[in-house]
């Protein structure tokens, strides 16, 4: 039976992988030493930030702890509550490009980035007035590596040695060359946490721009405002989340004026808010994707995943699943991920689709969904385009505890999952494709896979990494263990009347909410 | 009197016995073990035990009901699985919110119902009464999703007067608290209202028909002062019985309002437990569910008694 | 004299009320049976004929407002949202009539048990209905239906086998006062087989209050259905269900209204036509 502890801890991995990229946190705008600001919002260039306040923001899933090892606050989901308390050492600023943030520098110290040195800035304090120094550096991220429910053990287990070369500097040994190691910092791992100060619900202290100051669990959160913060302090003094984890009742909050922003995947939100007055924020930072469960019938036969792959209009499921917005997913490469796609996924074709269906047979399998209505309407799609080539599927439709423990024991045929994942390509790719990768749930396994990973691993070169990225892909195709769908829209929505200080994700590969940049425009 | 209380008390404790009972036997009868679940295949038999002895998990159900008892004496409910924290403190946060949301909708549902029936029963076939009855007959057949949604619709998206969600703690904000409790308690008020309306009105015709009345009226004994004292006392019984078992079963029974106005309830504690198999929290919220349910069939079948007196005469059982 | 004409008019008004009270009563048990014969009639068009298909997705015609071609519109998937609600109506139907039948049958069996044979057995039935009141009953139904798979059968008897102590406790003051009766007792004095005089003087007389609770018990069936759905524990999509379907339009509430009215509508209609025509059937029987 699922629920219980590793399953949470799992099931924390899955967010934070998952819906991912979370993490990290954002942007330079507010960039500490009052250098020009290289970011501004939409919203900063039409007015001045007014201090004061309470800004309300709805989550959409209750947060059990505050604690990035916990693994609850790693999804990309509930970045801005993570944000408000630690600083991520890396962030991507406007354009996706990854930078440092509570770092001053985070790079390579060899050639092979088999070695990275961290060098911290000066003068940055927990909140209970302690330094962060290269010892917390440390200490956190062991600690990360130890917490049985950490969304980040696994990341963890590829650093050799942290070593104090000063105050103020780590340097990483890493057990193989990863080229892409500090993506792993913008989020839970790089969110740097006390590991002797706690709070007084036991959750321990940030660097970040708010302290908690009510926490009550299904409820919400409050937090105020850090007068002592290292960088530009935050607008707002107060900041109340609060947990509506019902996606409709969450919307009908904002629209009602009870909450100035959310947090939303729901497509029919994003489009109907202009109607309603609101403005929207977001990236194509969720993407769904369909796993084959290769160790079972009928998809541990190449032709059966095949034919499915072949016979799904992404094009449709766009439309009935995300009423248009977004786009469609071509290749494990996402539109923002800086790279060019040269081999995407073959396209739709049901009769090629129906070919296969003939010469193998007809055949049945049960589709997992965790029961939100875009996966539904997915689905519902789906079942039609299978029926079309001759493969019946049925649906089973369930919620999210059972569905990551399906995911997790590897009880399905075939699941819907929908995932930040890829945003972080770089560094989740070999997490998801190669040989008992963390997030390889489709058991699936190639000798060219795994050597052009190995060999990604330890390249430097942008475009090199990009002709590795799309062979990848095009052995991937071949085997099929995914079928891409779409690159869904996630982000914020709000009130512009009552809320400025938004940023644009458009072009970040993660949607990573700061709420110290957000300021309430009237009262 | 008391035989009679003694009885029904010794019974009631019986009932709520084996609801505990089966309680605890609830992952016997379903598949899986939550320590594999949690500890994962590898685990070793001390890891296993451990992770049993500190949920009160893997034991035969009456040890584990023993154990519970125990706990409950030093109040002490027993520790999520899923989240890790007491049950005690979980429940010590939502049970009073759930308490409020009944209670102050059964309020509501009466002050509403009350004059209604009894000005409608005294003018048979007036405006009022044909109103409150088709109304009545209207939220009767709706169920309360339909109902809140239509609510939420109306109030919230198209006059945009009332948050259509959420709930903010009295202490934080009092007349933010107040709002958010409109629309939730509304939907329950309005169809507890209906039921007390249709069984009040229906009796107090009845009452008003009967000749002790009609001497009273002759008498010359004003409208509302006979509504009062004469009416009300014999058709308030069906009203007892009617509001006993709503609260009883109100505990339980708001679940379909808390999920639709996101209000952190004991519906919502328990449902979201039941979807993660979190034994110790449905446990323990069954059997407090069950004990409220027990204590108000008690209480309405002392209250019977204690409004008229006959009925100990005639009592079944 | 001067009184006569104060009567008069009182009698006058009473005899109006109740004519106007009965013309409502036949106009609305008219209404009643009409919808639900209309219900019966899509019911079999759609299953007998391919008009209706609440499964087929037209992938460019989603959310489409309200149309000749399509009265109740088409929902976020390109369905058509009359056919859905009446293939709804279907599974709640079904659900209410395996409901009826596990409830009806289990609770007169434990009821008419009680009632008659009374004593320790009467004790036990009466300990065990109340132990299964206790227990909230959508909670344990969402518990069951959870663990079990959700399917019209186990939706429909889990929720009947809830049912049961409210029939049992409907059958057994009857057969108590059945229990009772002369001709009863007489046929007890002569050696009557005891299945025999429950069969034919017991059951006889439990029927009449049967029938008229039966349809309460219907509405509930239903209203606890669509709760179940509406909670996300009901028919595994894309079943139609009234209460799924109303669940699915809700977060489109603001922009296609219509997926979510037209099986809420239905839904309210269909409990309130079982509702007036079970008050006809209560007024007859007693």
């Amino acid at each position: 039976m699922p629920s219980t502890l590793k399953l949470v801890g799992l099931g924390a991995l899955t967010a934070s992988l998952a819906f991912t990229a979370a993490a990290c946190a954002p942007s330079d705008s507010a960039d500490p030493a009052g250098s020009a600001s290289t970011d501004t919002t939409a919203a900063a260039e039409v007015a001045t930030p007014v201090d004061g306040g309470t800004i309300v923001y709805g989550l959409d899933r209750d947060i059990t702890s505050l604690d990035p090892a916990s693994g609850a606050i790693s999804s990309q989901t509930v970045q801005s509550v993570a944000n408000s308390i630690f600083d991520a050492l890396m962030q991507y600023d406007e354009s996706g490009e990854l930078v440092p943030f509570l770092a001053v520098s985070f790079e390579p110290a060899d050639e092979t980035s088999t070695e990275w040195l961290l060098t911290l800035r000066d003068g940055v304090t927990f909140s209970d007035g302690s330094v962060l120094d290269a010892a917390a550096v440390i200490a956190h991220v062991t600690r990360a590596g130890t917490e049985e429910t950490s969304a980040s053990r696994a990341t963890v287990a590829t650093i050799a040695s942290m070593e104090e070369v000063s105050a103020t500097e780590v340097r990483f040994t890493l057990v193989a060359p990863n080229a892409s190691f500090s993506q792993y910092f913008t989020r839970d791992l790089g969110q740097i946490a006390s590991t002797t100060a706690t709070d007084e619900f036991g959750f321990p202290l940030g660097t970040g721009p708010y302290v908690t100051t009510e926490y009550s669990a299904g409820t919400g959160i409050t937090m105020t405002k850090r007068e002592d913060y290292w960088g530009e302090a935050a607008h707002a003094d107060t900041i109340e989340f609060q947990i509506l984890p019902d996606a409709d009742s969450r919307y009908q909050s904002l629209v009602s004026g009870a909450v100035d922003a959310i947090w939303s995947e729901v497509p029919s939100q994003f489009t109907g808010a202009e109607a309603d007055g609101l403005a929207t924020s977001t990236g194509n930072s969720a993407t769904s994707f369909g796993l084959f469960n290769s160790y079972v019938a009928p998809f541990d036969s190449v032709e059966a995943r095949q034919a499915v792959a072949l016979a799904i209009d992404p094009q449709a499921l766009l439309a009935v699943a995300n009423d248009g917005t977004g786009a469609v997913a071509t290749s494990v490469l996402q539109s923002t991920s800086g790279y060019d796609i040269t081999d995407p996924q073959p396209a739709y074709d049901p009769e090629a689709a129906k070919a296969i269906v003939d010469e193998i047979g007809g055949f049945e399998f049960a589709y997992l969904t965790d029961g939100r209505g875009e996966a539904a309407a997915r689905a519902a799609a789906m079942q039609q385009m299978l029926a079309e080539v001759g493969i019946t599927m049925t649906i089973q439709s369930s919620d999210m505890a059972t569905w990551g423990a399906a995911l997790y024991s590897g009880e399905y045929q075939m699941l819907d999952f929908t995932t930040s994942l890829f945003g972080n390509i770089d560094t989740n790719l070999s997490m998801l494709v190669g040989t008992g990768g963390l997030a390889n749930f489709m058991g699936y396994s190639n000798e060219d896979v795994d050597a052009m990973l190995a060999e990604l691993a330890g390249e430097t070169d942008h475009d090199a990494r990009g002709v590795l990225l799309n062979s990848v892909a095009a052995a991937v195709w071949d085997d099929a263990p995914i079928v891409m769908y779409t690159e869904n829209l996630a982000g914020v929505i709000y009130n512009p009347e009552t809320l400025q200080g938004v940023e644009d994700f458009t072009n970040r590969p993660q949607v990573s909410i700061q709420t110290r940049l957000m300021w309430h425009a009237a009262e | 009197m008391i035989r009679f209380i003694a009885r029904r008390g010794v019974r009631a404790l019986g009932v709520l016995l084996l609801v505990a009972v089966l309680a605890m036997s609830m992952p016997l009868m379903l598949p899986g073990s939550p320590a594999m679940a949690a500890l994962g295949l590898e685990a070793t038999d001390e890891e296993i035990a451990a992770f049993n002895d500190r949920y009160n998990l893997g034991a035969d159900p009456l040890t584990r009901l023993w154990n519970w008892l125990d706990g409950l004496l030093h109040g002490d409910l027993g520790t999520s699985i899923i989240t890790d924290a007491a049950v005690t403190g979980q429940l010590a946060e939502r049970l009073p919110v759930t308490l409020e949301l009944v209670a102050v909708s059964l309020v509501l549902a009466l002050v509403i119902s009350l004059p209604v029936a009894l000005r409608s029963a005294w003018r048979p076939g007036s405006i009022l009464d044909r109103v409150s009855q088709a109304l009545a007959f209207v939220l009767l057949s709706m169920p309360g999703f339909v109902l809140g949604m239509l609510l939420i619709y109306v109030f919230a998206v198209v006059l945009r007067v009332l948050p259509a969600t959420g709930w903010v703690p009295f202490s934080e904000d009092p007349l933010g608290h107040l709002t958010h409790l409109i629309l939730p308690v509304t939907t329950m008020a309005l169809a507890e209202a209906a039921v007390y309306l249709r069984a009040l009105r229906a009796d107090a015709d009845d009452v008003l028909e009967s000749t002790y009345i009609h001497a009273a009226q002759a008498r010359g004994m004003k409208p509302t002062r006979l509504l009062l004292t004469r009416a009300l006392r014999p058709a308030s019984l069906p009203l007892v019985t009617l509001v006993g078992l709503n609260l009883g079963m109100a505990l339980g029974g708001t679940l379909v309002v808390e999920t639709m106005y996101a209000i952190p309830g004991m519906g919502r504690y328990v449902s979201t437990a039941i979807g993660q198999r979190d034994y110790p929290v449905i446990e323990s919220t069954t059997i407090i569910l069950a004990a409220a349910m027990v204590t108000a069939t008690l209480l309405v079948d002392l209250s019977y008694r204690l409004i008229d007196p006959r009925i100990a005469h005639d009592a079944r059982t | 004299m001067t009184l006569a004409p104060e009567v008069d008019r009182g009698v006058l008004a009473a005899v109006r009320a109740t004519r106007r009270r009965r013309r409502i009563d036949t106009v609305a048990t008219a209404a009643s049976a009409g919808w639900l014969i209309l219900l019966a009639v899509l019911t079999l068009v759609s299953i007998a004929t391919p008009l209706l298909d609440p499964y087929y997705q037209d992938f460019l015609g989603a959310k489409l407002e309200p149309s000749l071609a399509h009265p109740f519109g088409t929902d976020g998937n390109g369905r058509d949202v009359f056919a859905r609600t009446v293939a709804g109506a279907q599974n709640s139907l079904v659900v209410a009539v395996i409901t009826l039948g596990v409830g009806a049958v289990g609770g007169t069996l434990i009821g008419v048990a009680a009632g008659y044979f009374r004593g320790a057995l009467d004790n036990v039935i009466g300990f065990l209905i109340d132990a299964v009141l206790a227990i909230p009953a959508l909670l344990l139904i969402i518990t069951i239906v959870s663990f079990r798979g959700p399917s019209i059968t186990s939706i429909g008897t889990t929720i009947g086998l809830l049912m049961i102590p409210a029939f049992a406790r409907v059958t057994r003051s009857i057969a108590l006062t059945v229990r009772e009766r002369d001709y009863v007792k007489a046929a007890v004095l002569i050696d009557t087989p005891t299945p025999r005089i429950l069969v034919r003087a017991v059951l006889p007389a439990v029927a009449p209050a049967l029938v008229s609770y039966a349809f309460t018990a219907m509405t509930a069936a239903i209203v606890a259905e669509g709760s179940l759905s509406f909670l996300g524990y009901g028919l595994a999509a894309p079943a139609p269900s009234w209460g799924g379907i109303i669940a699915e339009g809700r977060s489109d509430l603001a922009t296609a209204p219509w997926i979510t009215l037209a099986p809420a509508l239905a839904l309210a209609a269909t409990v309130m036509a079982i509702t007036t025509i079970g008050e006809r059937a209560k007024e007859r029987y007693s």
